[in-house]
């Protein structure tokens, strides 16, 4: 981001007077993605984008507009736009922006190591995931997806009480996705790796655990319903747990759209189930402030079970008298911030994944979870999923299994965690990192 | 906006040193999100996305560059970079475009909802969520959005096409919370179509609101669903979900052209019971996904996926016809201009049967009855597909029974196609949001009620 770009961005938010309060929110984003398919480069993408968004806030009522186009004229049109659309608002007393005055640059000076490769480098790596990909085993028919990509994006809030905070953030990613076919069946695999920048990818390993995932579903039967007790891999217990996020949300609790109401400082979860959101810890996104401009550090959500403390956007802190603990997120400009983690993890326990079979002696596995975008509800922590896995019986595992569901409630699951594994990705595109959690029961739907 | 000399002139640059295609889209949106929470206007947000993305295509390969804010600079630079991007080698044939784009004259506003007062807006919420909290004390919340997208296109191809379309979208989603003790459970309901303010003529924000509400309540009382293989009956509308996820992203150039999909080289094929005719028809009068042209410039047809059975065509977009030899057929889309269309859906539905509702679930002694589903998804490679069900009730001797909730259904496309036994009458669309490789696009799913045999039912042991 140019000097004369914070320059802009900086004088529009200042300038409003006093009695208003004006916040502008504003992000440059790179990405590029390429991908390989039969030893060509299937497609390259690259862009540049810029938004802004304007939030006003007068009288408890709060308004907000945004722009693609970074002018004076534009800039001058979205800050009428937000006022005039705060007028319409109901007063609410949670509408605020931070009261925050400091500065802070971040990142913004110090070249990211990816800017020193060229396009043709990244193209080759995703050429070279396909390759290996293809060679790995004789029953890889296809390999539709191998792609590398990166984004680096840069954000400024800026208000006119004097807050002024920029910060740079970059990640690059590769993944495969593989078909593997025997005996006329057809299974599929993926995996995704990512990394502060490009000597964190290991393209050795998202292949084996693409095709390892693929060929390990073939010969796949139908379990029998029932309850198990279960192992949900690292991953899909990532999936899992992350689709119910919402319901740490503070604002979520305030409107009781939550069953944490009313839980906060008492244990809901096993002993064992703690987690921690560090926006400076290990993993692949770091923030030193929120989308709001409210600075975010480490944060304990659940420890040892307890409830302690949930996400807080300004809005939901002044509602309840409490402090902001910089968890305002936006995906895009033109949406609200509302809570979310920034890099969280469940703390991992010491059980390898063949201890933790080993412990389990007789369930399933549980290696993934598919349309929890819809077959969950996040009011009641009720859940209802396909997935894949496998049947462990004596403690390793047996045969694959495809074709059924499982359900169950959120926070039953929680508290019936037995065992936590050791295996937590630092590596992953989630935001909420799990280790493979050994649980109690989960209802199973087959044949 | 820019002349066509300009757009001609980019195209130009654009395959200076090879690639045997390049199109220009131009976008400019006005968008209006108002979110009404806790019995207040949560929040208004309104702003313009603009922004321009030139793709060229050599052989099966393609690159694509994007960028906000496009001025005639920005447009040329681009242009020059996509040139830099594509592998140097033969150069295709750039047509002449027409001096004035040709104008889409469908799917218009009757009241656009640009000339409508914001405070009239907000007054659809306000009633929406009153009607909802007066369908009893139980409802204890209620969550309504009002969405409009006023979406304008300019579309460039090297082939010589040049088209401006006009796409009025409009919204309101409701979400309703019922209480009872510790027990929440939610209700949803829509309406969207792609029409101007005209919209609530049709579907009152008080109805919607009422049948999120009806939702909620109706799951407070219901036990949760049964487990194993059932026979059930997906009822109209949104029920459609069960086509487009089972079966639909699996006709897709995206996948079929990779070898990607259980559905490549099965054109001609029986794929489906005879029973089961499939569209997807992009052309319906004011839609929730119609348009007069694609995002790659052609106009948008209705075409016939699937007929008694027989698999008779693909969603083939321009990328696709490059891969495949096959015409494309107006089903190229994309969210924005941050991405490269694909072959897409549009409205796509099961064509109506010669039975009624009744009789169809006369016809099942214990199985599940499906009144309205959520979404879904599938992995076009297998198949394996799964959806969420919204309000179900168990199917006893012949007559619907005691309503269940928690239910989610899976199974393999290829399979439950076959197993589509009857089809009723009685064909209604449902509006929802479609994600893919080209971002989330505005789709219809339809389809009469069917019964289907093979689903697993994923409720509680």
């Amino acid at each position: 981001m140019n000097k004369s770009t914070i320059g802009l961005v900086s004088r529009f938010a200042q300038e409003a007077p006093q009695s208003v309060g004006r916040e502008i929110y504003y992000v440059e984003r790179r990405e590029l993605e390429t991908s390989a398919f039969r030893g060509e480069t299937a497609s390259f993408t690259d862009s540049r984008s810029v938004a802004a968004s304007v939030r006003a806030v007068a009288q408890r009522r709060l308004g907000s507009a945004f722009t693609e186009r970074i002018d004076e004229e534009s800039l001058a049109a979205a800050c009428a736009a937000a006022e005039r659309n705060a007028a319409f608002l109901d007063e609410d007393e949670g509408n605020a922006l931070y009261e925050g005055v400091e500065s802070l640059s971040r990142g913004c000076d110090t070249a990211w190591k990816n800017d020193s490769l060229g396009a043709e480098d990244k193209k080759r790596f995703a050429l070279a995931l396909e390759a290996a990909a293809r060679a790995r085993d004789a029953r890889i028919v296809n390999v539709p997806g191998a792609a590398y990509g990166e984004g680096d994006s840069t954000r400024l809030v800026a208000t006119n009480r004097g807050l002024v905070k920029v910060e740079r953030h970059s990640l690059c990613y590769a993944y495969v996705y593989v078909m593997a076919s025997a005996g006329g069946e057809t299974e599929t695999g993926s995996y995704a790796q990512a990394a502060s920048d490009f000597s964190g990818l290991d393209a050795t390993l998202i292949v084996e655990r693409a095709v390892e995932e693929a060929l390990g579903k073939l010969g796949a039967r139908e379990p029998e319903s029932g309850s198990y007790r279960a192992i949900i891999e690292n991953d899909a217990a990532s999936s899992l747990l992350g689709a119910f996020m919402s319901a740490i949300s503070a604002e979520a609790i305030q409107k009781g759209k939550s069953r944490l109401v009313g839980k906060r400082g008492t244990r809901v979860a096993s002993p064992l189930f703690s987690l921690i959101d560090n926006p400076n810890g290990p993993g692949v996104f770091h923030a030193a402030f929120d989308d709001e401009g409210v600075p975010a550090s480490e944060l304990a959500v659940f420890r040892e079970g307890v409830f302690l403390e949930p996400l807080y956007t300004v809005y939901s802190a002044r509602r309840e008298n409490a402090t902001p603990n910089g968890r305002a997120f936006r995906r895009h400009p033109a949406e609200p911030p509302a809570a979310a983690l920034i890099n969280a993890y469940i703390p991992a326990g010491n059980a390898t994944p063949e201890a933790l079979e080993a412990e389990l002696s007789d369930g399933i596995l549980i290696c993934s979870v598919e349309g929890l975008h819809a077959g969950l509800n996040p009011v009641s922590g009720d859940f209802s999923c396909s997935a894949r896995g496998f049947r462990i019986r004596g403690g390793r595992r047996a045969e694959a299994l495809r074709n059924f569901t499982v359900s169950g409630n959120f926070y039953d699951l929680i508290a019936g965690i037995e065992a936590c594994g050791s295996d937590l990705r630092t590596d992953s595109m989630s935001r909420l990192r799990s280790p493979s959690l050994l649980v109690h029961s989960i209802s199973v739907s087959g044949s | 906006m820019f002349s066509a000399d300009f757009l001609q002139a980019c195209l130009d640059a654009a395959l200076l040193k090879g690639g045997d295609y390049a199109d220009l889209f131009i976008e400019q949106s006005d968008d209006t999100f108002i979110a009404y929470d806790d019995g207040k206007v949560k929040s208004i947000s309104s702003g313009r996305i603009a922004g321009a993305g030139i793709r060229v295509i050599t052989g099966r390969n393609f690159v694509y560059l994007y960028a906000s804010d496009p001025t005639e600079e920005r447009l040329r630079e681009l242009a020059q970079a996509v040139a830099n991007a594509v592998a140097q080698g033969k150069r295709g044939e750039l047509g002449p475009l027409p001096a004035s784009p040709a104008r889409g004259t469908r799917h218009r506003a009757v009241m656009n909802a640009r000339s409508i007062e914001l405070g009239d807006k907000i007054d659809c919420l306000r009633r929406a969520d009153a009607a909802a909290r007066a369908k009893g004390a139980a409802i204890s919340q209620v969550m309504a959005n009002y969405w409009e997208k006023l979406q304008e296109v300019w579309i460039a191809t090297s082939e010589g096409a040049y088209v401006n379309d006009e796409r009025n979208r409009l919204r309101l989603f409701a979400t309703a919370v019922a209480t009872r003790g510790e027990l929440r459970e939610t209700g949803s309901a829509d309406a969207g179509k792609s029409r101007g303010f005209e919209l609530f003529d049709q579907f009152s924000p008080e109805s919607i609101g009422e049948e999120a509400a009806r939702i909620a309540l109706v799951a407070l009382d219901a036990d949760y669903a049964p487990t194993g293989k059932l026979p059930v009956i997906i009822d109209s509308g949104f029920g459609g979900v069960i086509f487009h996820e089972a079966c639909g992203h699996a006709l897709e150039a995206t996948s079929v052209a990779d070898d990607a999909s259980v559905f490549s080289g099965k054109l001609g094929q029986k794929i489906a019971h005879e029973a089961v005719t499939a569209i997807d028809d992009g052309t319906l009068e004011n839609e929730w996904g119609s348009a007069n042209f694609d995002d790659e410039a052609r106009p948008t047809q209705r075409t016939v996926l699937i007929e008694n059975g027989i698999l008779t065509n693909y969603l083939v977009d321009r990328l696709g016809q490059a891969k495949m030899g096959l015409a494309a057929n107006g089903c190229g889309r994309r969210e924005s201009y941050q991405f490269a269309p694909t072959s897409r859906m549009s409205n796509t539905f099961i064509a109506p049967g010669p039975h009624t509702r009744e009789e169809l679930i006369a016809a099942i002694d214990h199985g599940l009855y499906c009144a309205k589903m959520g979404g879904g998804s599938v992995d076009p490679a297998t198949t394996d597909f799964n959806f969420s069900v919204r309000e179900a009730y168990l199917i006893e001797g012949g007559k619907i029974g005691k309503a269940v909730k928690g239910a989610s259904l899976i199974g393999k496309g290829s399979e439950i196609l076959m197993g589509i036994e009857a089809v009723a009458d009685n064909l209604a669309h449902g509006a929802g949001m479609c994600g893919s490789a080209s971002g989330s696009v505005p789709a219809n799913v339809g389809q009469p009620a069917v019964l289907v045999r093979g689903l697993v039912v994923g409720g509680r042991a």
